[in-house]
């Protein structure tokens, strides 16, 4: 259990080398594991992939802070969950498998207007920002860090700062986005 | 709290379901507000996909180096190396904007080149093979090209002047790339088919030769090679 949540500290600081070291630490046994579910083993282990990115980023946007059961259990239920999905899916038609399920749901408000043309538009435009903003928007819209933790983060003067540089960044991102 | 503050919660996963429907309430009768808020709702999709092809890349990598096969590491230098220099060639003659989101969609991947040399080095590998190596990891082209030459004039082994081929764009020499590409053969027959071609499409860009590349950019499209996306993409940009 320590070593889990030396885990969880590490993936919340970004180090991805510790991702590694879980993905390859049960990378076998989920297969093994898997297998009552499915047979092909690329399918598992794109599974496996998939649970390693709820978990990393869970874990990042701080929806996961604390572990209920042990590491591998939060893993292979997330799996266990993906492959009961996907053999429902499958048997519907070949849908193609989403890695959308966040473990915690969250309500995700017109879900249905969002347009995937223009999140291209906003791909591209959003690397045409500076540096600073793009830190600011992936803290906030990423991680979920709130204005306080982004004044310590980014070492702004108070929140208000944060909040006027946030909202001249998504500005200029809408700018970029439709002249783009 | 004010329709602002609910955004921002909203955000950051502060809000009760009850809350939740008062925004959505609230947002259906404010048509410019609720633009501004889909906007920012495509902004937190668009980042989340990127983190995550980004770590799904990752670790596919990974499984390709914990792979037992011996001749696998040179695979995966490779792949690596055609992410990193992929990013790094498109710096040299994109549009800004192009690159950096090329380059930060996969230059993630570079670190983990250290680890296959650092693995090879533990026997099994000639000096000359880890002195190419390094000089290319150091982005020592000029250098890297001459030991790459070396090698392959020793071994004759595709790797090397796979090699070779990349180290000499490092060093500006766009048109001994492609004499190095169309000199061979036998790419055909190697793992480094799509690659190379992927490169000499890329210096024939260089060289404003549109037509070669475009052609050679199809080729990759039509493959099963894992290059045939960014073929397919930058054969986009290029209409």
């Amino acid at each position: 259990m320590d070593k889990d949540n030396y885990y969880l500290e590490q993936l919340k600081e970004g180090n991805q080398k510790v991702l590694d070291e879980i993905y390859l630490r049960y990378k076998n046994e989920f297969i093994n594991f898997g297998k009552k579910y499915s047979q092909d083993e690329e399918t598992l282990l794109d599974v496996f992939q998939d649970c390693m990115i709820v978990l990393y980023e869970n874990v990042r946007s701080s929806k996961l802070t604390t572990l209920n059961s042990s590491l591998k259990t939060y893993l292979f239920s997330v799996g266990k969950y993906k492959l009961y999905r996907f053999n429902q899916e499958s048997q519907k038609k070949n849908v193609e498998w989403s890695i959308e399920h966040q473990e915690e749901t969250t309500h995700q408000l017109f879900e249905e207007e969002i347009n995937v043309e223009r999140m291209k538009l906003i791909n591209k435009a959003f690397e045409q920002l500076g540096k600073k903003c793009r830190q600011l928007l992936k803290l906030f819209y990423y991680r979920g860090f709130d204005l306080e933790e982004i004044k310590n983060e980014m070492n702004l003067e108070n929140k208000n700062t944060v909040k006027s540089q946030k909202s001249r960044c998504l500005s200029h991102l809408r700018k970029l986005t439709i002249n783009s | 709290m004010t329709t602002e503050q609910l955004i921002e919660a909203y955000f950051l996963n502060k809000l009760s379901a009850d809350e939740v429907e008062e925004l959505k309430k609230r947002l259906q009768d404010d048509s410019a507000t609720k633009e501004d808020f889909i906007f920012q709702l495509e902004l937190s999709k668009v980042l989340q996909e990127n983190e995550k092809k980004k770590i799904k890349q990752r670790l596919q990598l990974l499984d390709q180096k914990g792979s037992p096969l011996k001749v696998k590491w040179w695979a995966v230098a490779a792949s690596i190396a055609v992410l990193f220099v992929l990013a790094w060639v498109f710096n040299l003659f994109t549009i800004n904007q192009q690159n950096d989101q090329l380059y930060s969609a996969y230059f993630q991947a570079y670190p983990n080149v250290i680890a296959p040399i650092e693995r090879s080095s533990n026997g099994n590998i000639s000096a000359l093979q880890k002195e190419a190596f390094q000089l290319y990891e150091n982005e020592k082209y000029d250098k890297a090209t001459l030991a790459f030459e070396e090698l392959y004039s020793q071994e004759h082994e595709e790797y090397a002047r796979f090699y070779w081929l990349i180290s000499t764009m490092g060093s500006e020499e766009y048109a001994k790339a492609i004499e190095l590409y169309k000199q061979n053969e036998q790419w055909e027959k190697s793992e480094f088919e799509y690659p190379a071609k992927w490169y000499a499409a890329l210096a024939y860009l260089k060289l404003a030769n549109e037509k070669e590349a475009v052609h050679l950019l199809k080729e990759i499209q039509v493959s099963d090679h894992a290059l045939s996306k960014s073929a397919e993409k930058l054969l986009e940009e290029l209409k």
